[in-house]
């Protein structure tokens, strides 16, 4: 009998696409030509030709609250999430910031100027961090949270339970304190939109959500 | 086993550029016997749970196109846990059914559509349901990469070639495994595995358990074919750690425990494990081998019976084509020959064509098979199975010479080809 030639494995099937969405990059320092001189070479990758941006509108939420403009908006967008390249759009988060305490300063009659929120950030430090550094961030092995007051860790990425509207706004509005403007002691409530999580049962399995209703 | 460490040993004197394989054993049970005794299933059942899901989505709702694809892609994962090949059908269903009724992601449906029929070695509609986006947005990048993955395996290499180098971004997974495939066509081993191993570290950064198990049984595929056994075994390892039902990864340790640490009964005993939870033909194919390596003909002819029965099939359609080739041209050659010629329609590569070779061989079709061979095998790929088939056909029509030169390139293939297929290279003399 003749055998039939099995050989090692060697599939490198290519996994589907649907799986493979992820768009990593890694950089990688050049360590010898690549020519056919038979000497074993790195592979260099190669890092030459017209970038695109691909997305960074992956959090939406602070540029539409202190963008101001659609050109702003377009411009913070596209601009990668580091100081260098953010420090820009500081200023004009600011006039924001102090803008919205002056409507509702009007509103209410009285002088009303933003006042250090409840992680002790004053108006030009909230909007540095708010401009630098705003990026849609995973914590793969600590907790994931918008904000947690007991530990004081943000920004680790988003929980389902997470009233992430409601946290912005107590950043904004809550004062020293958090509850600067809670509704309480006759001031407006400007630290939540009344929305809350309902009956909804989140999960800890797959599908995470319960059944949408019928 | 005697046998092959004599030839081994005479290969060395033949040549000073052949290294005999060390055959220092590699495998501890140990480190595995976890997996072995384990019959639970979380990738199944994981699988089984997304199928459940989208399915009763769609019952609800069957206009939800954004429901097929994933129900698509829980029945692949369940054929890739179960071997159930019918679940493929369902799948190709699905796809179909969302590039109807999809407005704007008919590209997204009809790559996964076209991936689907490589899985299937429906190469040629493969390429058609490609060809059919022409006109219609698409994401040029994933496309390309898809029409790579089609022409690699139909042998169009230069297409393929255009579609890969046509990729401005070459930092990315999708874009580094596709060129270790083609350093690999290339025969450039070691570029295959610096890229693979390039995307390893993305897939670390990640931390993505999917990319991961992938890119861990790949390179450890690829590390074995360069003699780095060790590190073969340490990343197929590494995968079921992460990923315990990982049975491609358990199918390598056998190979390892077969080829390199001459130890048959502990690589049946890891695919015997196998069958029990994942009943598919190739597990036969190699027990098969694995009993004649150890003298077991009548065995080793009921298992290859075994393999022709399941692989036969028609819902396998021609998946298993390239070893019945193999099995009948012993058999039944001209059997072999109408299947190698039906290959070839279906794909022609270097190694239908050697395979058409075999064929041409056992049915006495000397000068045909020659020509075969020196037209379309002879330089066209580096794998071993190619270079063995080439000097036999060189042996067959008396090429000494020839013969000789190519059996003396895979002198250091035996882990590669096994010990069986190894200890049939005929001993050089002088």
């Amino acid at each position: 009998m003749n055998s039939i030639t099995i050989t090692a494995p060697k599939a490198l099937k290519t996994i589907s696409l649907v799986a493979l969405t992820f768009m990593g990059s890694i950089m990688i320092t050049s360590c010898g030509d690549d020519d056919d001189d038979g000497m074993m070479t790195e592979p260099t990758v190669e890092l030459t030709g017209t970038y695109a941006q691909e997305d960074f509108m992956g959090r939406p939420g602070i540029t539409t609250v202190f963008g101001g403009s659609a050109t702003v908006k377009n411009d913070y967008n596209v601009t990668a999430p580091n100081p260098t390249a953010r420090a820009t759009f500081q200023p004009g988060f600011q006039a924001q910031l102090e803008g919205y305490h002056d409507v509702y300063g009007d509103a209410l009659g009285v002088a009303l100027d933003y006042e250090a929120n409840i992680l002790g950030l004053d108006a030009a430090t909230f909007t540095t961090v708010l401009a630098n550094f705003d990026a849609l961030q995973v914590a793969p092995e600590g907790q994931t949270t918008y904000f947690n007051p007991t530990t004081g860790l943000a920004l680790s990425g988003r929980a389902l339970t997470d009233d992430v509207i409601d946290v912005s706004l107590t950043l904004m509005f809550g004062g020293t304190s958090g509850s600067r403007f809670d509704g309480n002691n006759g001031t407006p409530q400007l630290t939540s939109d009344g929305v809350g999580l309902g009956d909804r049962q989140f999960m800890t399995t797959f599908p995470y959500l319960e059944d949408p209703l019928n | 086993m005697r046998l092959s460490a004599i030839i081994l040993l005479s290969l060395f004197f033949f040549s000073s550029c052949m290294t005999p394989s060390s055959n220092t054993n590699v495998l501890d049970s140990d480190a595995y016997y976890k997996y072995l005794s384990n019959s639970s299933r979380p990738s199944l059942e994981k699988a089984q749970e997304q199928l459940t899901f989208w399915n009763a989505r769609i019952n609800q709702d069957s206009s939800g196109v954004g429901d097929l694809g994933p129900t698509a892609s829980a029945y692949q994962q369940i054929f890739a846990q179960t071997g159930d090949v019918s679940l493929l059908n369902n799948a190709e269903k699905l796809y179909k059914r969302a590039i109807e009724i999809s407005a704007h992601s008919k590209d997204n449906y009809a790559r996964s559509l076209a991936a689907l029929y490589i899985t299937q070695h429906q190469f040629k509609k493969a390429e058609s349901i490609m060809n059919s986006l022409e006109g219609i947005p698409s994401n040029k990048i994933e496309t390309d990469y898809v029409m790579f993955d089609i022409l690699m395996e139909l042998g169009e290499y230069e297409k393929a070639g255009d579609h890969l180098f046509a990729q401005i971004d070459k930092s990315k997974f999708n874009y580094l495994i596709r060129r270790a495939k083609w350093e690999d066509y290339r025969g450039n081993l070691d570029q295959a595995i610096q890229h693979l191993e390039l995307a390893k570290d993305i897939a670390e950064s990640a931390d993505d358990k999917q990319l991961k198990v992938w890119t861990y049984t790949n390179i450890a595929d690829f590390y074995g074919h360069a003699g780095r056994i060790e590190e073969s075994r340490d990343h197929y390892l590494k995968a079921l750690s992460l990923e315990s039902d990982n049975s491609y990864s358990m199918k390598g340790l056998a190979w390892i425990a077969y080829s390199n640490d001459n130890n048959p009964a502990e690589a049946n005993r890891i695919l015997d494990s196998l069958l029990v939870v994942h009943d598919i033909p190739d597990y036969y194919l190699l027990k098969a081998e694995i009993a004649e390596a150890q003298g077991k003909n009548k065995e080793a002819e009921k298992l290859i019976n075994t393999f022709v029965q399941k692989a036969e099939s028609p819902l396998y359609g021609g998946m298993y084509n390239t070893y019945l080739i193999e099995i009948y041209a012993d058999r039944d050659p001209q059997k072999a020959l109408r299947i190698a010629q039906r290959e070839i329609q279906n794909r022609d590569t270097p190694e239908t064509r050697q395979l058409l070779a075999l064929a041409q061989l056992k049915n006495g079709q000397l000068i045909e098979a020659k020509s075969t061979i020196e037209n379309y095998v002879v330089d066209k790929t580096f794998e071993p199975t190619a270079a063995l088939r080439i000097a036999e056909v060189y042996q067959a029509v008396g090429e000494e010479t020839l013969s000789k030169k190519y059996y003396a390139s895979i002198a250091d293939a035996r882990y590669e080809l096994g010990p069986l297929t190894f200890s049939k290279i005929p001993t050089p003399k002088g």
